[in-house]
């Protein structure tokens, strides 16, 4: 089984720096997850660890071995593309042992391979179509199974499901969690899905503007954002934030809500991080799921009184947009009856659950 | 009561003068674009005696294909009485490996600027389309000098080479317009499994070609067989192309002007072109109008 590691990465093209001092390490059976908007840089370095771009500076190596300047056919990697990138002209068998043409396997071993792949992925009675005969999610399964065949090192994903429809991409996720759990090739996977990426990753690499914002498990990356980028970036809805300032008198700490009007300041001397931010611009994150209404919030949270604006009910979960002053903010309930526009709620803001962020740096105040 | 409107049975049937007005004019445009062809087709198979009494334009009353053969392989062009056969054939050898030079050559560039793309293959392919609006006139003095000091002047070799590297700008642009819409994803997938440039190219770019390939054969083809100016300038007697035996046939006859045999000779001087039109003509549209591959 296969390590990978990349070290210093950097990559420009011309003055404009792509990837910026890129450290990841995915480790035996690992399942690594780019995850980041369009332009932060997570495509690039995945054609980086395929060996489709030179890299500028730093290093990979595979299994301790330095791989940085290895052509990409001798890395032992194989990709599925987003366009699935399959040969036109090919039917979907030859698609598949393309690979295994070029380096001289023989026919009948060709063919075996081939067939053994599709049954896995159940094309077997696709392989004497051609490309343009196949559905979408046919299509991307040639595609994986073009990957599969090689058996390579590592399996590199660019997008694999964008271009599917909703039900197709739910599908083939499970299908490719399904084969990372029983063949525990090292893969690495980019998106800008965070489902995605909280489904299929072992680790989770969030990328904004050419840097790893957070490196970590998807557990840590959801309960511990280590700024406001990735707060933001990962959770539907999205986080609440509510900008917050701390004052100290007579030794306790007190953090004031700001666009919520009077209410009044929190005692958080508890929070010994938040000694170092007195006078400074904070923001507190709560996530939708984590307000609750203020008849069982506990004793100390704060609550804000806040006008309903619009519910949207999804079947499994109710999102209620509310108005608290200037303060705009999302909680999630249970389905049932939902409140009315422009009724009024009492919401808890649970300090336990709360996310203390430097509003001028981003980053999460360590508690 | 209410049936009655919707039928609509009192309503007269309307004459259908869109149609009608469309195909007329088609028809008289038609007929106005094949006048010419069929004056030529109707002369060539006259007598020259029925030509001279009946004059040059007029229906045939006994049709014989004798000025045919003699335009084929007995009208003398300038001293040698062969007719066009000999430089037919002359024309043959030259378009044919002509164009399937330049368009293999274009299929490459056009590759290699879209699907490998190097420092400066922008500027390189503006300097090459450049070429298409080069007039043949502007190159003829540089071309003679090449072929003579590569020793190919008044050879078919060096007229393949002209029409070959000529072809090129056009060919390349096809090609380089047609690859630009294939995914390049496709050649990162094969790059990874291992294809290397010419790999690729024959066995996942060329297969999805053909289109964009009959384009730039019948294109060249049909550019290379009707040049003249290069033709002229380049070969002389047992070497020349068929349009240029064709302008000596149809200008050096002695004595009476034989109006069938300039027909019939003009005839099998444009056959090839008809008949490739004829057979890929449809294609050359498909392939103009067709862009991307889908995968």
């Amino acid at each position: 089984m296969t390590t990978l590691n990349i070290s210093g990465l950097k990559k420009s093209f011309g003055t404009t720096d792509v990837l910026k001092d890129i450290n990841i390490a995915v480790g035996d059976r690992g399942f690594l997850v780019l995850l980041g908007p369009s332009g932060c840089g997570k495509s690039t370095l995945l054609n980086v660890i395929a060996g489709l771009e030179q890299v500028s500076g730093g290093g990979i190596t595979m299994d301790g071995q330095e791989i940085t300047r290895v052509e990409s056919k001798d890395r032992d990697i194989a990709m599925v593309f987003q366009s699935y990138a399959l040969y036109p002209s090919m039917t979907v068998e030859r698609n598949i042992t393309f690979s295994l043409e070029v380096r001289g396997v023989p026919r009948e071993q060709r063919r075996q391979a081939a067939a053994e792949v599709a049954e896995s992925l159940q094309i077997a009675h696709l392989l004497g179509r051609k490309p343009s005969q196949l559905s979408g999610g046919q299509r991307q399964r040639v595609a994986i199974g073009r990957a599969l065949v090689r058996s390579p090192k590592v399996f590199l994903f660019d997008e694999p499901l964008s271009n599917l429809d909703t039900q197709l991409r739910l599908e083939t996720r499970a299908l490719i969690k399904r084969l990372h759990q029983r063949l525990g090739s090292t893969s690495v996977y980019v998106t800008h899905d965070q489902s995605e990426a909280m489904t299929l990753a072992t680790h989770i690499a969030v990328m904004s503007k050419g840097e790893v914002a957070q490196f970590g498990t998807p557990a840590e990356i959801y309960s511990k954002p280590a700024n406001l980028f990735v707060a933001r970036f990962v959770g539907t809805p999205p986080m609440n934030f509510f900008p917050a300032s701390v004052t100290e008198r007579q030794g306790q700490l007190l953090v004031h809500l700001e666009n919520c009007g009077a209410i009044p300041p929190m005692d958080l001397s508890s929070h010994g991080a938040l000694l170092h931010s007195v006078g400074r611009k904070l923001t507190i994150g709560v996530r939708p799921d984590q307000l609750v209404l203020a008849e069982s919030a506990e004793d100390g949270d704060p609550v804000l009184e806040a006008i309903v604006d619009i519910v949207e009910d999804t079947g499994t979960d109710m999102f209620v947009y509310l108005r608290s002053g200037n303060q705009e903010f999302i909680l999630r309930q249970p389905p049932g009856l939902p409140p009315k526009s422009g009724a009024t709620l009492r919401v808890a803001l649970p300090v336990t659950n709360m996310h203390f962020f430097d509003t001028e740096l981003g980053d999460r105040l360590s508690d | 009561m209410a049936t009655d409107t919707i039928t609509g049975h009192a309503r007269a049937p309307k004459f259908p003068w869109v149609p009608v007005l469309l195909y007329l004019t088609l028809g008289v445009l038609a007929f106005i674009f094949i006048m010419p062809l069929a004056v030529m087709v109707l002369t060539s198979v006259r007598p020259l005696e029925e030509i001279r009494t009946a004059g040059i334009i007029g229906i045939p009353q006994h049709v014989t294909f004798d000025a045919w053969g003699t335009a084929w392989n007995e009208a003398c062009i300038a001293s040698v009485c062969e007719g066009l056969q000999p430089y037919f054939r002359n024309s043959l050898a030259i378009a044919v490996p002509a164009t399937l030079l330049s368009t293999i050559l274009g299929a490459v560039n056009g590759y290699a600027l879209t699907k490998f793309r190097f420092r400066g293959a922008d500027t390189l392919m503006v300097l090459i389309i450049l070429g298409c609006f080069l007039p043949l006139q502007a190159v003829l003095i540089p071309a003679a000098q090449t072929l003579s000091s590569l020793g190919l002047a008044n050879s078919v070799f060096g007229l393949i080479l002209i029409y070959a590297v000529y072809g090129l700008p056009f060919t390349t642009l096809f090609f380089r317009n047609y690859y630009v819409a294939v995914p390049d994803e496709i050649v990162r997938a094969a790059t990874m499994d291992g294809a290397g440039f010419w790999r690729i190219f024959t066995q996942i770019m060329l297969p999805i070609s053909w289109p964009i390939f009959m384009v730039s054969v019948v294109f060249q083809f049909t550019g290379i067989w009707n040049e003249f100016l290069f033709g002229v300038s380049f070969s002389t007697g047992a070497s020349q192309t068929v349009t240029v035996a064709l302008n000596n046939l149809v200008n050096t006859t002695f004595g009476v002007k034989q109006y069938n045999v300039d027909m019939a000779a003009s005839l099998i001087a444009a056959l090839p072109v008809l008949i490739l039109y004829l057979f890929v003509g449809r294609f050359f549209v498909r392939g103009l109008t067709a862009g991307s591959v889908k995968g």
